[in-house]
């Protein structure tokens, strides 16, 4: 996000709130083998 | 999954890639995506785009996060050995005096300190004020200006901030430089594995723009590369929390931990209107908990890419982040697993038969 000083102006909020909590437990893993060994090279890289 | 996403978070935090000199980061995300993606390339102005095709060609669904981050170029090194410096994008003077950075040199990465005079020497007077970011200085430890010459420090020479991830004690806060937002490409990075092993009635580009800090400009030139039929751009905001916040700074607050946040209004666009009602539904339809702000002196890429050509129904969504443009960033991870659960629905969902529904404004 930038940070702009202009175009300012009052604005009231609108009416919708955020809804309740949902759980992201039981997701899948989302790393396969060749993507761990991808994270494992970058890391070397820039360790 | 939360390893994981801790550990995508880190690297892509840690990478280095203020605006303009994105290179670094821009290596670790083609590294990510191209093994995910049906294509992938770059416009001339180094914005990346991954193409993921689905089952359909249209619609085209832009989803931008933009991968430079804020930081500081090298202007000069005095005759004593300091290094002056340029601000690339937004800071305020009064974060940066004390703080450890990084120069990153044609050799090694150096880090360095931005110097603050001791209270001892200080005036009354100077006690009172902010000290202007013309008179501060990086300290790398040299004694005179030959041997940060002998280091390698030049003028043109990217600086970040020195600031390790972190996972706070409640396992789910965790801290770091550059969210802002390389958050939004950790969970475009996320988006990209789930869709690579499913379908969806579209045709995602998932787009890394550069230079957004300075001016949006990575989305401007990449948004002729994709010509997007809707656009999502995926940006932190600002988590209006902290103490001392008032209701007039911040007419719809923004908490860390009760769910991504659905842009009504920012300096840069006004949403299109049943784009960002479709994403409201689809987050209470999948129950994910979300948050909605209106915010005067900030914008997106969306900016841009909501005004190219005839118009481009964009709507952004983020995760709100304690201390954005500053050394360590604070945000958390249900926001974050939440932002890409929508996005994931979000792309499920969008077919031909959703776009003609969104363009009958008539
Ligand atoms: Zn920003």
């Amino acid at each position: 996000m930038i940070q702009s000083t202009s175009h300012r102006q009052n604005i009231l909020p609108p009416a919708i709130g955020s809804s309740t909590l949902a759980t992201v437990e039981n997701e899948p893993d989302v790393f396969s083998e060749q993507e761990m060994h991808i994270l494992e090279v970058v890391k070397d890289k820039y360790a | 999954m939360k390893e994981h996403s801790l550990e995508i978070l880190k690297i892509l935090t840690e990478t280095p890639g203020v605006s303009g000199f994105e290179s670094p980061i821009r290596k670790v995300l083609a590294n990510y995506l191209s093994p995910l993606s049906s294509e992938i390339k770059t416009d001339k102005l180094g914005s990346l785009v991954a193409i993921k095709e689905g089952t359909s060609v249209g619609p085209k669904i832009m989803l931008a996060s933009h991968m430079d981050e804020v930081g500081f170029m090298v202007t000069q090194i005095t005759g004593e050995g300091f290094i002056k410096f340029q601000a690339l994008g937004g800071w305020w003077n009064q974060v940066l005096l004390d703080q450890r950075l990084e120069i990153l040199t044609s050799g090694d990465r150096v880090i360095g300190v931005i110097g603050a005079k001791a209270p001892h020497i200080l005036t009354s007077e100077e006690l009172r004020q902010p000290v202007k970011m013309k008179s501060m200085f990086i300290d790398v430890g040299s004694t005179s200006k030959e041997e940060t010459e002998k280091i390698g420090i030049k003028p043109g020479d990217p600086v970040v901030p020195y600031s390790p991830f972190m996972l706070c004690k409640n396992s789910k806060t965790f801290m770091a430089k550059a969210l802002d937002d390389r958050a939004g490409c950790a969970m475009l990075v996320e988006l990209f594995q789930r869709i690579s092993r499913g379908e969806h009635p579209n045709t995602v580009y998932g787009v890394m723009t550069v230079q957004e800090e300075v001016g949006l400009r990575g989305a401007n030139t990449s948004v002729d590369v994709v010509k997007p039929d809707l656009a999502l751009v995926v940006d932190v905001t600002v988590a209006t929390d902290t103490p001392g916040i008032s209701d007039n700074e911040a007419p719809t607050k923004t908490y860390l931990g009760k769910g991504p946040v659905i842009g009504f209004y920012d300096a840069s666009m006004i949403p299109h209107i049943p784009f960002r009602d479709l994403v409201i539904k689809t987050a209470q339809e999948n129950n994910i908990p979300f948050q909605v702000e209106v915010m005067a002196g900030g914008g997106t890429d969306a900016g841009k890419i909501h005004l190219f050509r005839e118009g481009v129904p964009s709507v952004v969504i983020g995760i709100p982040v304690r201390y954005i443009h500053d050394h360590v960033g604070l945000a958390h991870l249900d926001d974050y697993q939440h932002a890409v659960e929508l996005l994931f629905a979000l792309v499920k969902k969008i077919n031909t038969e959703t776009l003609r529904e969104l363009e009958d404004i008539l």
